[in-house]
């Protein structure tokens, strides 16, 4: 950010330099938002190719704990780069005039949907906190699945930007398509869902006695889904 | 003042911008004497117009690396680079349709019949950004009187090239192709519809529209059309391509208007090239004074 601004100040942003800085913030805001999403398919595509070629490391769920641990600043940083672009556009765009915020607001759908966007994104990012997440308790993942929505509604509001023939909001939508795809896919064939198993599992696994076997069998189901016993045929809790 | 044709210039001839604005000065007097002898008079006919207050020509580098050219890209800042290869030459211009002579220009005959002038106009583009730009050109009133419009002759239809072995934009259906746009017999015969052929005293460059393009000053800039090839006088009011797309944004008049606020927002302000502040968008983009007549009797409805 810091890096655009000082482009910014430099006038190095091309000739049109307002809209240089909105468009880069907003960018910036949709691919840590998209990095965000990308992070638990990418898990289990990484632990499939691990048992595929045999690789120890990967196989189980805990060894990719380093890529989940991404999670929580890409998420951050798409709240920060989205916060940053709002800001550009109240400060540069409308000069900082509510009057003219409401008007803008009321002329154009993809204004008012971004915004919506950005107070649906806000929750998550102030709830983003160990502290947070632990007073919460079990009420922190499903805020935290307004994720879904949130990026649906970014996409919309970049494709509602963009002018009519200009394909600038596809790679976002296909991106944001197919990894919330995957994720109905998943809780279609599993009845409620491999990504609350993942975090039951691991829950599972710090309290229950048959823990080393719980991640062990369930990696190598998940692995070779055509193998009966994996979840996404059966539907067990602790195998 | 130096028209060619590329390949064209050398550095060394090119005139620098201070020295050119200086001149300007001098030559832009003489030429709206020189237009407003050639063209029959309308009463509402005015002299070319000043600038507003405040308003500064933009630079060479603003005007032709920010450009609106889909046939390219919808990438402003790409337009430059992909309309580079654009074969500029032969290049003629077809006029028929409602004619007593349809006939066919070459655009070095164009530019050597129709004496070439500075024209400076605002061009205010939908997407709320304006510049200021010193055009080389002429108006079209007088080709059209060449080809005799008959009785029935009540729109001009311009169309774009379609090549798209060069123009990259056109191998999606981004916008039905080609390019097509259209003015009202009246419009297109009021001295400030100026057809283009340069830019700050040289050539047009690919981007700008080259070699020969439309500014209609008082509407937004998609009316504008780039890279003419055919002009065509019609009856009935032709289909636009922006129209056809959009046509809540995109009316046929699309005359700049700061009180109407269209589906992608309202137009009251613009981003000036070069400015970092807004401005307030004028009506007719401030040439009011010399067009409202084109409009009288109608309704606000009736020119979107
Ligand atoms: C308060 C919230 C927001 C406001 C006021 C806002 C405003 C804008 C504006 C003014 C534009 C330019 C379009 C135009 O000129 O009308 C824009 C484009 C864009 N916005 Fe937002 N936005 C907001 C939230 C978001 C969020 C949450 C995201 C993504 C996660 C986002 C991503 C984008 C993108 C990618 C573009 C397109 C940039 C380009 O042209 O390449 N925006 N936004």
């Amino acid at each position: 950010m810091a890096v655009l601004l000082l482009r910014y100040r430099l006038d190095h942003l091309g000739v049109n330099p307002i809209e240089a800085l909105i468009a880069e913030s907003g960018q910036w805001a949709i691919l840590a938002l998209i990095g965000s999403l990308a992070i638990t398919p990418a898990k289990h595509a990484l632990m499939r190719v691990c048992t595929r070629v045999g690789y120890r490391f990967g196989r189980r769920a805990s060894d990719w704990n380093w890529l989940i641990r991404l999670r929580r600043p890409l998420g951050l940083s798409a709240f920060l780069w989205a916060a940053f672009h709002a800001g550009a556009y109240f400060v540069l765009e409308v000069e900082g005039e509510w009057a003219w915020l409401l008007e803008d607001l009321r002329d154009k759908r993809h204004l008012a949907i971004g915004v919506a966007t950005f107070f649906g994104l806000l929750p998550l990012a102030l709830t983003s906190t160990n502290a947070a997440k632990k007073r919460l308790g079990k009420r922190w993942k499903p805020l935290h699945r307004l994720v879904y929505p949130m990026s649906i509604l970014a996409v919309l509001h970049i494709d509602l930007q963009a002018k009519p023939g200009d394909p600038l909001a596809w790679p976002y939508a296909a991106a944001v398509a197919l990894l919330l795809g995957y994720r109905i896919v998943v809780r279609l064939a599993t009845g409620r869902g491999q990504l609350e198993r993942d975090g039951e599992l691991a829950a599972d696994r710090a309290r229950s006695p048959c823990r080393g076997a719980t991640t062990e069998n369930a990696t190598a189901a998940i692995c070779h889904p055509k193998k009966p016993g994996h979840p996404i045929f059966k539907t067990t809790r602790c195998l | 003042m130096l028209i060619c044709h590329p390949p064209a210039i050398a550095a060394s001839e090119i005139t620098p911008e201070a020295v050119y604005l200086a001149r300007r000065r001098v030559l832009f007097g003489a030429a709206a004497t020189a237009v407003a002898a050639w063209l029959p008079k309308p009463s509402w006919a005015a002299a070319l117009p000043g600038l507003l207050p405040g308003d500064r020509l933009n630079t060479w580098r603003e005007i032709t690396t920010y450009n609106n050219f889909y046939e390219f890209s919808p990438d402003k800042e790409a337009v430059a680079t992909l309309a580079g290869e654009l074969p500029l030459h032969p290049w003629t211009v077809k006029i028929s349709g409602e004619v007593e002579h349809e006939f066919e220009i070459g655009v070095d005959d164009l530019i050597r019949r129709f004496a070439q002038q500075e024209r400076i106009f605002r061009l205010r583009c939908v997407e709320g950004w304006s510049m200021v730009v010193p055009w080389l050109g002429a108006s079209l009133a007088p080709l059209l009187a060449l080809a005799r419009p008959t009785s029935r002759a009540r729109y001009v239809r311009f169309v774009a090239l379609l090549d798209r072995k060069h123009m990259i934009g056109q191998r999606r259906d981004s916008l039905p192709w080609p390019y097509t746009e259209a003015l009202t017999i009246a419009e297109a015969m009021h001295p400030y519809t100026t057809l283009v052929t340069g830019l700050y005293g040289k050539p047009l460059p690919p981007q700008n529209g080259a070699p020969v393009r439309l500014v209609v000053p008082w509407k937004y800039g998609f009316k504008s059309i780039k890279s003419i090839v055919a002009i065509d006088l019609v009856e009935t009011r032709p289909a636009t391509t922006w129209n056809l797309v959009a046509p809540d944004d995109y009316g046929f008049f699309a005359n700049v208007d700061p009180s109407r606020a269209l589906a992608r927002g309202s137009h009251s302000r613009e981003t000036r090239i070069g400015e970092s502040r807004k401005r307030r968008t004028e009506p007719f983009n401030g040439y009011g004074d010399a067009v409202t007549g084109l409009y009288q009797g109608m309704d606000e409805a009736d020119r979107l």
